[in-house]
């Protein structure tokens, strides 16, 4: 099976391994946001994490409303194995590529 | 306020799609509460979210490939597959331009013309009436039971008794044709206007744009003079300024003051001329009493809720047979009938509307067989692909689904350009409507390309894309694809099963064509018979106009001659007019005028059993500018003067019913009914029969009277050029307007133009029918082009063989010919059944000719044929030409 990611799933799927287990969607947000300063929506989040379900690489379930979410329930995430070497997989690749490039890159 | 509060979060919530409104709506309102964002961040939040889900929603991303079947994803495969489809389909239409071209043109010709004709069709019998429940109005019509005929008219009188006698009714209403003179601008101009009940707005349940309509006080007797304008003549006359509203205007010379103006598609009355004004119709309470002299009117009612218009009939049947016998001098033999007011429209043009749709339902059909014969031919290329996507677990029922997403895409691409025609089409047939249909049809101005004509062209998208791929998905996923991948892809399809649906379309469209054919020879013979039907008067070059003294200027009988003999005069001299004269009415005018009468015989027809004629009466040259032959005695002349013999004269059928081979000069007549007063006309000539109202309808019994001994106020005038015609219009208009500049005249048009417009349905319905036929042709042609190529192409092999063999071209030719008349000439023998069973239902349109009409038969059959065989010949010629020893070395 093909496990090739996008960039933003890999931010969605770095953001689960650092957030643990059970998480959600406004958590995962905050991560991403405070991290790479790049605004994400709710919806974008939701629907990557949807796809990412449905190739196997995360598994969901729905979680308890709260009276702050006005009652509504939230879905919670966690890294399936597959998922886990997925993004392994890809920042050993890009690592690869990478290395010994950061003078040229100019980044810090 | 806040976007959090319990009422507000519902509404942006609702505009996620529902599988993730929950969860997402859930993140949203969290991030809100814990209040680390800007109330305008927070909104480009929710838009993005909004955004992103739908597009989610609507096309999921997925690498896999069309037809592997992913099992995994059952689940939400439809949508999804659905935009696979559509995706492929599109690259697969990319990838043959030329096929697309063709079948997506063929398509928009179907649809174009299909959609172009509801259009038409719908504002003229679909579209309701722009009234408050207009299933609910309906006119009430008088009923002659000694004719069994309906008489458009009824005494006001009767038409207060039976509103306040039905129980079927909520309110009758009346209108009468006024037709007023309104002066007080640059030039007098002649009003479409009506006198209307009171109450005919709030019946109707009409409201003015501005001020407001007719209450039931503006109908009492003593009531100050008011008047409702249409939006039209507010726009044409007064510029469209509201502040009209409560200003006078003048009508025939009495201020009105303006009270309200009704909104641009108030139309009323319909199916005559529209008003442009109208005033209160006085009805006095004793009205009732006076039945004799009660005004003749038109009469509309709206029905109860829940009254079914066969009970509204028995109801009004019980009213009349009760006035009857309270007022046996007025009523006897008088019944009524209620007519929906939409079903009078449906009564004209039904029958040619839906012999046309009928007709451009045909031409789709051979666009859809056509297009299958494309798609067909295509399989062949197709069928490696497919047993290729079969082999690696596509399901039968995914690939048949693929091939109709395909049928959907052609479809669809015609479709838009069909519809774009079709707008083009009703915008420029629009700009050319004739007047006489502008006036009084109603909603005819709206036409066009509306919601109801996009649903309708949207069903038929989804019909052809059925009917021309179904067959050939079918088909196609029916062969045997693993024997087609195995064989290299060569031409399961092209084996007999194939070949059966094709020579199948192909005798299928020949029929439809020649049905189509047939149709519309019967209709342009039809119309070279009407138009060679002696109307009993020559319209040639004839100038007419109307005009209506109004009784402030013209009192009295006297003035009414005074005006009239002077205008005469005036117009005789004009240089360029052979002749002149005025009428009450003339031939296809669309007036009328009747009369009772009796003859001088001793006997008395029973009361209310007098017989009627048409009635007319007119200045001395009218026979000789009409072209009217005087069969016998004399026509009017100078001698017969109000003091003198009072005289008539009438016309042939009048003669042959009343006095059947005797001499009829010298006889005398009296107008009205038994109790009328007794004043003789003798009969001094006899005139030819003249069609007044249709060119179809036996000529009525008509009696003609001097106007110099029955002058009205009313006449319309003719004037003959000696050449030329239309050219005098305007000096023979100047020469009225010598004699009182005042006078308005209208209705000016040529009167072989009233002809032509009473023979417009039938011209309309000809070229309609034509044009169709020779579509219907075309497509034919095409059809039989590519089913006679397509099958030399797929036998150049058997061919090559037999002329290997020793025969010869001329051999090969004949049998490729046989091949494709024998299906030519089965379509067209079954072509000719279908038409015979078919044109039974023209009968009512056909004029001079039968349906079944030999004539017509064999030359579109032998035409038809001709056609084809010239299809036939040019691809078999190809076949002639095979050289076998290429097409053995293939082997």
């Amino acid at each position: 099976m093909d496990d090739r990611l996008g960039a933003f799933e890999q931010l969605l799927l770095l953001a689960l391994v650092r957030l643990g287990e059970d998480t959600y969607g406004v958590p995962i947000r905050e991560e991403i946001e405070a991290r790479t300063g790049r605004a994400v929506s709710p919806g974008a989040v939701y629907t990557a994490l949807d796809r990412l379900e449905r190739r196997g690489l995360v598994r969901s379930h729905l979680g308890d409303p709260s009276p702050e979410r006005g009652g509504k329930r939230k879905r919670q995430y966690r890294l399936t194995t597959r998922g886990a070497a997925a993004i392994g997989q890809a920042h050993s690749t890009l690592a690869q590529m990478a290395h010994g490039l950061k003078p040229k890159l100019g980044t810090p | 306020m806040s976007l959090g509060g319990r009422g507000s979060r519902s509404i942006w919530a609702r505009l996620l799609p529902s599988g993730v409104r929950e969860v997402v709506a859930g993140d949203l309102e969290e991030i809100q509460r814990r209040g680390r964002v800007t109330r305008a961040r927070f909104l480009l939040l929710i838009a993005a979210s909004v955004v992103t889900c739908w597009v989610d929603a609507l096309f999921p991303l997925s690498r896999r490939d069309v037809g592997v079947d992913d099992r995994r994803n059952r689940g939400d495969g439809l949508m999804s597959t659905f935009f696979q489809d559509i995706g492929y389909g599109l690259r697969m239409m990319r990838r043959a331009p030329g096929f697309t071209a063709a079948a997506v043109l063929t398509i928009a010709l179907g649809i174009g013309v299909n959609t172009a004709t509801f259009g038409i069709v719908n504002v003229l019998s679909l579209m309701p009436l722009n009234y408050q429940d207009p299933e609910r109005v309906a006119f009430v019509f008088g009923w002659s039971q000694e004719r069994q005929e309906r008489r458009f008219n009824l005494p006001l009188a009767d038409a207060i008794d039976i509103g306040a006698q039905s129980r079927a009714f909520e309110a009758v209403s009346a209108y009468a044709y006024w037709s007023a003179n309104l002066t007080g601008g640059d030039q007098p101009e002649r009003l479409q206007a009506y006198r209307v009940t009171a109450n005919t707005f709030a019946l109707l349940g009409a409201e003015a744009s501005y001020g407001r309509t007719l209450t039931p006080d503006d109908g009492r007797p003593d009531a100050a003079a008011v008047v409702v304008l249409s939006d039209g003549l507010w726009r044409r006359r007064f510029g469209g300024d509201a502040s009209i509203v409560g200003r006078a205007i003048t009508l025939d010379g009495v201020g009105h003051t303006v009270v309200g103006i009704m909104p641009r598609r108030f139309e009323f009355p319909i199916f005559n001329f529209k008003g442009e004004a109208w005033t209160p119709l006085r009805t006095d309470a004793k009205a009732g009493s006076t039945r004799a002299g009660s005004p003749s009117i038109v009469a509309i009612t709206r029905l109860r809720p829940g009254v079914s218009y066969r009970a509204a009939q028995t109801d009004l049947d019980a009213v009349m047979r009760r006035l009857e016998a309270d007022h046996p001098s007025t009523n006897r033999g008088l019944g009524g009938r209620v007519l929906e007011m939409r079903r009078l429209g449906e009564e004209a043009g039904a029958p040619l509307a839906l012999i046309l749709m009928a007709a451009v339902g045909m031409v789709l059909l051979l666009a859809c067989a056509n297009v299958a014969n494309l798609l067909l031919a295509r399989a062949v290329g197709r069928e490696r692909e497919l047993a290729v996507r079969a082999a690696i677990g596509a399901g039968r029922g995914r690939l048949v689904r693929q091939l109709l997403t395909e049928s959907l895409l052609l479809a669809a691409g015609g479709a838009v350009l069909g519809v774009g025609f079709a707008f083009w089409a009703l915008d420029a047939l629009r700009a050319v409507l004739p007047e006489a249909l502008l006036t009084t049809m109603p909603n005819v101005a709206e036409l066009g390309v509306d919601r109801t004509t996009l649903a309708f062209a949207a069903v038929m998208t989804v019909a052809c894309a059925a009917i021309f791929g179904a067959g050939p998905a079918v088909r196609m996923v029916r062969t045997d694809l693993q024997g087609s991948l195995k064989s290299g892809g060569t031409s399961a399809s092209a084996g007999p099963r194939h070949q059966r649906l094709r020579a199948t379309l192909m005798i299928a469209q020949v029929a439809v064509s020649l049905i189509l054919l047939v149709a519309a020879g019967l209709l342009i013979r039809t119309f070279d018979r009407l138009q060679h039907v002696d109307a009993g008067f020559t319209p040639d070059r004839v100038v007419t106009m109307m005009m209506s003294l109004p009784e402030y200027r013209y009192g009295d009988a006297s003035s009414h001659q005074r005006f009239f003999e002077a205008a005469l005069g005036s117009v005789a001299r004009v240089p360029g007019v052979a002749s002149a004269a005025f009428a009450n009415v003339l031939p296809f005018s669309t007036y009328n005028d009747g009369t009772r009468y009796i003859v001088d015989d001793g006997t008395l027809p029973e009361p209310g059993r007098e017989p009627g004629s048409d009635y007319r009466v007119i200045t001395p040259d009218y026979f000789q500018t009409m072209g009217i032959p005087i069969v016998a005695g004399r026509a009017f002349d100078s001698r017969d003067r109000s003091a003198t013999e009072p005289v008539t004269i009438i016309s042939e059928v009048f003669a042959r019913r009343v006095f059947g081979t005797g001499d009829p000069i010298g006889k005398r007549v009296r107008l009205g009914r038994r109790d009328s007063p007794i004043r003789w006309l003798t009969i001094v000539g006899v005139a030819g029969d003249v069609r007044h109202s249709a060119i179809t309808e036996q000529p009525q019994p008509t009696l003609y009277r001097p106007f110099a001994q029955a002058p009205a106020e009313r006449m319309m005038l003719a004037a003959r050029a000696a050449g030329g015609g239309e050219a005098l219009t305007d000096t023979v208009r100047a020469a009225i307007g010598a004699v009182d500049p005042m006078q308005p005249v209208y209705h000016v048009t040529m009167l072989s133009r009233l002809v032509d417009t009473a023979l417009m349905p039938n011209a309309a319905a000809m070229s309609m029918m034509s044009l169709l036929g020779a579509l219907a042709l075309m497509l034919a042609t095409i059809g039989i082009y590519g089913v006679v190529s397509y099958a030399v192409s797929q036998q150049t092999r058997e061919i090559g063989v037999r002329l290997a063999l020793g025969a010869s071209p001329g051999d090969v030719l004949r049998l490729m010919l046989r091949r494709g008349l024998f299906l030519v000439l089965t379509g067209a023998a079954i072509g000719v059944a279908g038409a015979l069973g078919v044109t039974r239902f023209m009968a009512g349109v056909l004029y001079g000719v039968t349906p079944a009409d030999a004539p017509t038969y064999l030359v579109v059959a032998a035409g038809l044929i001709l056609v084809g065989a010239a299809a036939c010949y040019i691809p078999a010629r190809r076949a002639m030409r095979v050289d076998p020893v290429t097409v053995l070395r293939m082997e």
